[in-house]
């Protein structure tokens, strides 16, 4: 509050950067206000908070904020209230009807209402603690599970409903680890590596290869690369690929040479 | 391969609920602890309790957790800084709730079940949007309609609440109230302690 009374003052607006405490609604906002009285909750001066209250919506105005409607549903609130307590009591035509779409009718009312926001306050700084204290504490990851089942059989995979719902949700949770993306240029050096991989096979008639016969260098969309020009050429025939095993390596084996060997 | 459960020297219940604990990555109940440890629920608890006051000494790292679903071991808040430093290198990050989350989650918590108006209400701002997030992290539950008008949703909190906030059950929330109510009394308005 007090870096917006200085902003008021200074004539340079466009240049001031203001740095605004963050109002979780209008209770939150009103309940700053009269904490900063220092008054008890009981003797709040009306006339004296609703005029900084409305003050405040104005500066957040002149900083061009969007202001939530319930902001001004307070303000209202504040001054039906203020009004109330400056006109001589007399019974209402329309009993309630008024104050339906107000947070409160009464100075009673208010008091509650703020108490019980205290209240709640109160419990969210009591869990914020506890969170603060449950994040330090770390478990065993699940991940490790796998130590204690090898020999147990088919017990991989959930086999209930409620484990796989339970996996499932579990999955999601679990922040998926983006693979680095890599952009291969729009002209691949595609017929060029094929000549070079062809050249290669002529030249010997090793039985078998490697993928990392062909590679020059082992940057990534070197790889790529080659993986996909040993996908074209296999389905061109000229090659045939083997893997033994997933993430095992890949063997090219040369047509000619595999029929030999057939 | 020699049977060696049971033949050699026998272990103490607590060494075995150690061996347990330690092994496993998710709390365990006391009834799976009872089949582990073939032994009295009774003396299983007077256990428990002697490894929680041996890891409170100064000299251990770790920190018996009492969760709703059971038991689990964990590093103590203390070591976080240092244990920290192992996971440096993975993206782990583990994002705090807002203000408006918690605040929520205390009305609920506190005035279960009840409903997005009354909760609105309290608050003073629109309750939507937070309470989605919040269906969303399983903190909290539709438990049923108010049979009011329009039978509104009331939301209550669940299992996964206690634990993030280290609650053990439903009775150490009904205490949290209890400090809560007697803390702030206002006769005033016909409040009794």
């Amino acid at each position: 509050m007090s870096t917006l009374k200085k902003f008021k003052n200074d004539n340079d607006k466009d240049r001031y950067c203001v740095k605004l405490p963050v109002f979780e609604g209008p209770f939150d906002l009103l309940f700053h206000l009269i904490n900063k009285e220092e008054v008890d909750i009981w003797e709040i001066p009306l006339a004296k908070i609703t005029e900084e209250y409305l003050q405040y919506l104005q500066s957040m105005q002149e900083l061009k904020i969007d202001l939530a409607g319930e902001f001004l549903v307070m303000a209202a609130s504040l001054l039906y209230l203020k009004s109330q307590m400056l006109l001589p009591q007399h019974p209402s035509f329309f009993p309630g009807e008024e104050e339906e779409a107000l947070f409160f009718g009464s100075k009673e009312e208010l008091v509650r209402c703020l108490l019980e926001y205290k209240r709640f306050k109160l419990i969210a700084i009591n869990l914020k603690e506890r969170e603060n204290q449950q994040k330090r504490i770390f478990l065993r990851s699940p991940g490790l599970q796998r130590v204690i089942i090898v020999n147990r059989q088919c017990s991989l995979y959930p086999h209930d409903l409620e484990s796989l719902k339970h996996a499932f949700q579990q999955l999601k949770k679990k922040k998926v680890k983006r693979t680095e993306m890599i952009s291969l240029p729009e002209e691949m050096p595609f017929n060029h590596k094929i000549r070079q991989i062809v050249a290669i096979l002529r030249k010997n008639s090793f039985f078998k290869y490697f993928l990392d016969d062909f590679l020059n260098k082992t940057e990534k969309k070197e790889i790529v690369l080659t993986f996909f020009v040993l996908l074209e050429l296999a389905k061109r025939g000229r090659v045939s690929l083997q893997q033994q095993n997933i993430f095992g390596e890949i063997c090219v084996l040369t047509p000619l040479e595999r029929a030999k060997k057939l | 391969m020699e049977e060696d459960n049971k033949s050699g020297q026998a272990l103490s219940t607590m060494a075995i609920l150690e061996a347990a604990l330690f092994l496993s990555h998710e709390p365990l109940s006391l009834e799976k602890l009872r089949q582990v440890c073939e032994t009295t629920p009774q003396e299983i608890r007077d256990s428990l309790e002697k490894i929680k006051e041996e890891l409170e000494k100064d000299d251990r790292g770790l920190v018996l957790l009492e969760m709703p679903q059971g038991y689990q071991l964990g590093t103590k808040p203390e070591a976080a800084a240092y244990v920290e430093k192992l996971f440096a290198e993975e993206e782990y990050t583990r994002t705090s709730l807002s203000r408006a989350a918690l605040e929520t989650l205390a009305i609920i918590a506190m005035k279960q079940p009840v409903t997005r108006l009354e909760i609105e209400n309290i608050r003073g701002v629109k309750a939507d949007g937070v309470i989605d997030n919040l269906l969303k992290k399983g903190l909290v539950k539709v438990t049923g309609r108010k049979e009011v008008l329009g039978r509104p949703l009331l939301f209550g909190i669940t299992e996964e609440f206690l634990q993030y906030f280290g609650l053990k059950d439903l009775a150490e929330l009904e205490d949290l109230k209890k400090i809560w109510l007697t803390d702030t009394v206002f006769p005033e308005f016909g409040e009794t302690k």
